[in-house]
């Protein structure tokens, strides 16, 4: 009898951690289409401009000439530069690498692991024997702002097949994990208490969370990716970051991008 | 009479040695005792890190405490080094109670 | 010194044209330290001008407070479509760069 209830309890503990990624990305919007009833679900992608009319209205006047232009156009130039051997960006993306950011992160079955598109421009660089990038780094920066340029527009369609489930649920679980001395976890903000004011700024929803990068952030005074965001936020939290593309950190892009599937691109993005 | 003086005066040496030669172990029973906090919570930190739970107060508190050693200050060595102990095994207990409690967090 | 472009977008509207600027400078303060400890030397904008059709219509004299790649708009009166405004700036090192608009 027991042993019979331990069973069940199992399968059902298992069944719910276990339930696909397309369940739990309905019940995730459905919280934030009740949470913000008001808000139109892609306005999510410009994060708390999205909440805050009077942020909102400065965000726009700073979008009309907007600070990653300049990483936008180094990004340009740095994308048509063949390498030494002769080769190129283009020949390791579909399309010459234009307009393919959304199609990132990617489950990858030869190496069993999620490619980003950072870890996919260092990739490419390594195959054709030149010196990987910084991905805090300046150039990194400009290059990955050219592709989510060319990307605008485009929609999220990430796809978890059944290698790529344990990935997923390691990245979930980050996500709704306590870490830090402060002991939050990322949907503590931008979940529980999206909406609300975190001191003065207004903590955005994880709906839009993938959309906009990589961003430039005045406090950076540069464009960085997601994962520089990551290690800011787990710092925030008195928690130690991780390494930037490091397993963790790929695995919880490629949870949030899939909880943003539908949303549409707006990247680079300037924020505060 | 000189004779007992000698006698007493021997006396006192071999007594205020001994007493100084028990404060001396006094000190580094106190010291080993500091050594033994840090290395705990070193340890404790170094796992934190490997379940990727790590909090950065721990290494902060860890320097202080190495810092303080250095210059002596057993006081504040051990108050440092306690106190480092304390975080590592609080980002520990918190790695363990994630384990589970975060899937209370997710909606349904 | 590599390319510093000023970029430039401008608007008229009744007869204002509101000027938009973004300069690609780093506007270092001299006060920073890089990894191995050497002060970071000051590179700073320290005058900016701009012109209209050829006539100076603003002048600003900048320092360390102003921060990397520097964006600023003014307004300029009397413009009308196929004016010219010209912006400049030379830095302490004695390094310049200019962009030019003509309005739409």
């Amino acid at each position: 009898m027991k042993f019979l209830l331990g069973v069940l309890i199992t399968l059902g503990s298992m069944g719910y951690v276990y339930a696909d990624p397309e369940s739990d990305r309905e019940a995730f919007v459905k919280f934030y289409a009740e949470r913000f009833a008001n808000v139109d679900m892609q306005d999510h992608k410009d994060g708390a401009y999205a909440l805050d009319k009077a942020k909102r209205a400065q965000w726009l006047e700073m979008e009309e000439f907007p600070p990653y232009e300049l990483a936008v156009d180094e990004g340009r130039a740095l994308f048509s530069v063949p390498f030494s051997n002769g080769e190129s960006y283009a020949s390791c993306f579909d399309h010459q690498g234009i307009g393919v950011k959304q199609q990132f992160p990617k489950f990858d079955m030869a190496s069993n692991s999620v490619i980003t598109l950072e870890l996919a421009v260092n990739q490419c660089r390594e195959a054709n024997n030149e010196p990987v990038l910084d991905y805090l780094g300046d150039e990194m920066g400009y290059i990955t702002a050219y592709m989510a340029f060319t990307s605008r527009g485009e929609h999220f369609d990430i796809q978890v097949p059944d290698a790529g489930l344990a990935a997923y649920e390691q990245g979930k679980q980050f996500f709704y994990e306590r870490r830090g001395k402060l002991d939050f976890a990322c949907s503590s903000c931008h979940m529980t208490a999206a909406g609300n004011l975190l001191r003065a700024e207004v903590l955005s929803a994880s709906v839009g969370h993938a959309t906009h990068w990589p961003a430039y952030r005045f406090k950076w005074e540069q464009v960085g990716g997601l994962h520089k965001r990551f290690i800011e936020c787990n710092e925030q939290v008195g928690a130690v970051g991780l390494a930037p593309q490091s397993e963790a950190y790929r695995n919880l892009e490629y949870f949030l991008t899939y909880m943003n599937n539908g949303m549409e691109l707006n990247g680079p993005a300037s924020r505060k | 009479m000189n004779n007992l003086m000698i006698l007493l005066l021997l006396t006192l040496t071999f007594v205020v040695s001994g007493c100084s030669e028990s404060q001396e172990s006094g000190v580094a029973a106190q010291g080993n005792e500091v050594q033994s906090l840090i290395d705990q919570a070193i340890a404790a930190d170094q796992l934190a890190q490997q379940r990727q739970h790590a909090w950065i107060i721990t290494d902060e508190l860890l320097q202080d405490a190495i810092t303080a050693q250095a210059a002596n200050d057993e006081v504040a060595a051990k108050a440092a080094a306690e106190r480092a102990l304390f975080t590592a095994n609080a980002a520990l207990a918190q790695a363990d109670k994630e384990q589970l409690a975060w899937r209370a967090r997710v909606p349904r | 010194m590599e390319s510093r472009p000023v970029k430039m977008r401008g608007k008229v509207v009744d007869s204002v044209a509101e000027i938009k600027v973004l300069m690609k400078h780093p506007m270092e303060t001299g006060t920073r330290r890089d990894d191995a400890g050497a002060v970071i030397p000051a590179e700073f904008i320290e005058q900016v001008t701009c012109e209209h059709n050829g006539n100076v219509v603003l002048t600003a004299e900048w320092g360390t407070s102003v921060s990397k790649n520097p964006y600023f708009a003014f307004k300029v009166k009397s413009a009308k479509s196929g004016d010219t405004v010209k912006v400049g700036w030379t830095d302490n090192l004695g390094n310049s760069s200019e962009g030019e608009i003509v309005l739409k």
